[in-house]
C-alpha cells in the first residue's frame, strides 16, 4: 500500500523558552528557544505512514510575546536543521554505502586469496578494511529517512499548564541570578534538577541548560570535524572511506537565538507616537 | 512548502524600505549544502518556494495591501499593462529571480561537486582503464595461479561499477536540485507577518537619534531575534552613511619631515548624513 494513501499522523516537536546569555556571532546577550536534537526526535517518527509536524513554543506571560512573524522564523531555523541533517546524511550515505558493499566483497575475495595463494605481497591491491566506510553514518540514517515523509508543517504557541509554569518559574528564577554566565547557567541547571522532582515538565528544560553548557565548553566545529589525535586518525582510516572522501555527520543542538525579553522594547516602541 | 524569509527594513526619512533576505551567511563555508537541501525537496516534493515577508507593523501591512492594487491607465503600453497587473508577490518574484536564485544556479552544485571532483580523480585509478595498467604486473601471474583471477574480476569489473553508480547517483541528485530551484522560484507564494523585533529596529532607524539611527539598530538588534543578514545590513549602513569607523583613518600621512606637503588633507567632519 502507497504511503500516500494512508492517513498521515500528527506529531509535535516541543520547544521552550530559555531565559540565559547566548553567545555567537550576531546574537549576543540572547536568549534561545530549545528543542529535541534531530536524532532523538527522528525515533519518534512513523515509518510507512506520512506525518503532519506541529511546533509548540512555550514562552513565559510577558508584555511583549513573540509575534507571529518571530514563531515563523523559529519554525524556519528549527526545520532548516532537520533537512539539512537529513540531507548530508543522505548525501554520505549514497558514498557510504556502495564502498561498504564494494569492499565487503574484496574482503571475500581477500580472504579466498590468502588461503589459496599463501602469499602476502599481492594484499597490497586491495583494501577490505574500507568495508565499514561510513558506519556511524549508517545508523543515523536509519532513523533520519524518514524527516522527509512530512505533508505540513505548521508552529503554534503551546497551551500546556503544567509546561507554561514550568517556563514562567524558570523566567523568574534566571532574573534573580547574579555571577558569570557560565555559573548561572550551572545554577538554573542543578534548579531544574530539583523542579523535576516536582513537574516533568522541567525535564526538558534541563536539557536545554545541558546543550548550552556542552556549547559553551566542547571543541569547536572543525576540531570536531578534522581528527587531530592519533586515535582519531588511526580510526578515520578505516571509516572515512578512500583518501578519507566519507565525512562523519554531527547532530546539530537544536539551538535557536531569539528576542531577550529582559529588553525594555517599549521604550523603542513609544518614541514613535 | 519549502520557505525563504525576506525582512522588511527601513531606511531614514521617506526612502522606501529595503528587503533583506535572510540566507544563512556559514553556509558558504559548507558548500551551500542548506541552500541545495532547500532545493532538492522543492523538486522531489514538487512544491514552490513560500516566501515569508517580515514587516514591522500593521500600518505597513495596509500600505502594501493598498499598493497591490491595480490601477490600469488608457495610455499604458501592453508592456507596461503586463506589470501594473502584477501584485506585489509577482514584484517579489521578479526581484528575487534577480538576486538569489541567480546566486543559487551557480552556488547550489557545488554542494554535489565538491564529491564528485575528489571521485573523479579517483575513477583514473579505480576505473576501467587505471585498472588495466595497475593490473599489468598480475596479468603474468595469473597464467599460474587461477585463484588470481578472483581479484582481476573484482578490480576490473565491480571497482569501477561501483564508482560509476555512486557517480551516477550524484549526478542525479545534482540536477534534481538545478530543477528544484526553477520549481521553486517559478511558484512563489507570499505571506505578510507581523514582527515586533522588526518594528523596534524600523523604529530606532525612523526616529534617528543624533543621527545614528543605524548605529543604535545594531546594537540593539543583537538582543532581538533578528537573524545575521539583517544584522550585517545595519552594520553597512552605519559605515556608509553615519559617524564611521573609517574617519578615524582618514588622518593625513605621517610623511618625512624633510617632504614638502603640496596638499594638506582637510580633517574629517563626523555626523554628516549621507542617504543610501
Amino acid at each position: 500500500m502507497a504511503k500516500w494513501s494512508k492517513q498521515s499522523l500528527d506529531i509535535r516537536l516541543v520547544a521552550h523558552y530559555i531565559p540565559s546569555n547566548y553567545e555567537e556571532w550576531g546574537h549576543t546577550g540572547s536568549c534561545i528557544v530549545h528543542a529535541e536534537n534531530p536524532q532523538d526526535f527522528s525515533k519518534k517518527l512513523p515509518k510507512n505512514v506520512r506525518y503532519n509536524l506541529t511546533t509548540e513554543v512555550y514562552m513565559p506571560d510577558v508584555d511583549l510575546p513573540l509575534s507571529e512573524g518571530e514563531l515563523e522564523h523559529l519554525a524556519v531555523d528549527l526545520e532548516g536543521n532537520l533537512d539539512r541533517y537529513a540531507f548530508e546524511l543522505r548525501q554520505q550515505e549514497v558514498m557510504g554505502q556502495n564502498f561498504r558493499r564494494l569492499y565487503s566483497l574484496t574482503g571475500v575475495i581477500f580472504t579466498i586469496g590468502v588461503l589459496a595463494t599463501q602469499t602476502w605481497w599481492w594484499l597490497f591491491f586491495v583494501t577490505p578494511y574500507w568495508g565499514v566506510a561510513g558506519i556511524g553514518n549508517k545508523y543515523k540514517y536509519k532513523k533520519a529517512k524518514y524527516l522527509q515523509n512530512y505533508d505540513h508543517r505548521q508552529v503554534i504557541e503551546g497551551k500546556d499548564p503544567a509546561r507554561k509554569d514550568a517556563v514562567n518559574e524558570m523566567y523568574e528564577f534566571y532574573n534573580k541570578l547574579e555571577g558569570h554566565h557560565l555559573n548561572k547557567l550551572q545554577r538554573a541547571r542543578d534548579f531544574c534538577k530539583e523542579q523535576k522532582k516536582k513537574n516533568p515538565a522541567f525535564k526538558e528544560i534541563e536539557e536545554g541548560y545541558r546543550d548550552l553548557i556542552d556549547a559553551n565548553l566542547e571543541d569547536s566545529f572543525l576540531l570536531q570535524m578534522y581528527p587531530y589525535t592519533s586515535l582519531q586518525s588511526f580510526l578515520r582510516f578505516f571509516t572515512g572511506g578512500p583518501y578519507g572522501i566519507v565525512q562523519p555527520i554531527l547532530t546539530p543542538k537544536q539551538i535557536v537565538p531569539v528576542r531577550n525579553f529582559n529588553l525594555n522594547a517599549k521604550k523603542y516602541l513609544k518614541e514613535k507616537k | 512548502m519549502v520557505k525563504l524569509e525576506l525582512y522588511m527594513v527601513a531606511q531614514k526619512d521617506d526612502l522606501p524600505s529595503i528587503l533583506v533576505p535572510n540566507k544563512d551567511p556559514m553556509d558558504e563555508m559548507f558548500m551551500y549544502r542548506a541552500a541545495a537541501a532547500r532545493n532538492l525537496s522543492a523538486c522531489e516534493r514538487n512544491e514552490g518556494l513560500e516566501v515569508l515577508l517580515q514587516v514591522g507593523s500593521q500600518e505597513e501591512i495596509d500600505q502594501i495591501a493598498e499598493k497591490s492594487k491595480v490601477k490600469l491607465f488608457p495610455n499604458y503600453t501592453e508592456k507596461q499593462k503586463v506589470y501594473a497587473q502584477q501584485d506585489i508577490s509577482g514584484r517579489i518574484r521578479d526581484a528575487l529571480k534577480d538576486s538569489v536564485r541567480q546566486e543559487e544556479m551557480f552556488t547550489c552544485p557545488s554542494a554535489i561537486g565538491q564529491y564528485n571532483f575528489i571521485l573523479n580523480q579517483l575513477s583514473r585509478s579505480t576505473g576501467f582503464w587505471g585498472v588495466i595498467h595497475r593490473l599489468f604486473p598480475v596479468v603474468f601471474i595469473v597464467n599460474a595461479v587461477p585463484s588470481f583471477q578472483l581479484l582481476v574480476g573484482d578490480m576490473m569489473i565491480t571497482n569501477p561499477g561501483y564508482y560509476n553508480k555512486t557517480k551516477a547517483e550524484f549526478s542525479r541528485m545534482a540536477s534534481n536540485i538545478m530543477s528544484g530551484i526553477d520549481i521553486a522560484y517559478d511558484n512563489i507564494k507570499v505571506r505578510l507577518l507581523k514582527n515586533t523585533s522588526l518594528d523596534i529596529i524600523n523604529n530606532i532607524i525612523k526616529t534617528d537619534k543624533e543621527g545614528e539611527g543605524y548605529r543604535e539598530a545594531r546594537e540593539v538588534a543583537n538582543q532581538l531575534s533578528l537573524p545575521i543578514p539583517v544584522v550585517d545590513h545595519l552594520y553597512i549602513a552605519t559605515q556608509s552613511t553615519e559617524h564611521s569607523q573609517w574617519t578615524v583613518y582618514m588622518k593625513a600621512p605621517n610623511t618625512l619631515a624633510t617632504l614638502p606637503l603640496t596638499q594638506q588633507i582637510p580633517p574629517s567632519k563626523g555626523g554628516k548624513n549621507v542617504k543610501l
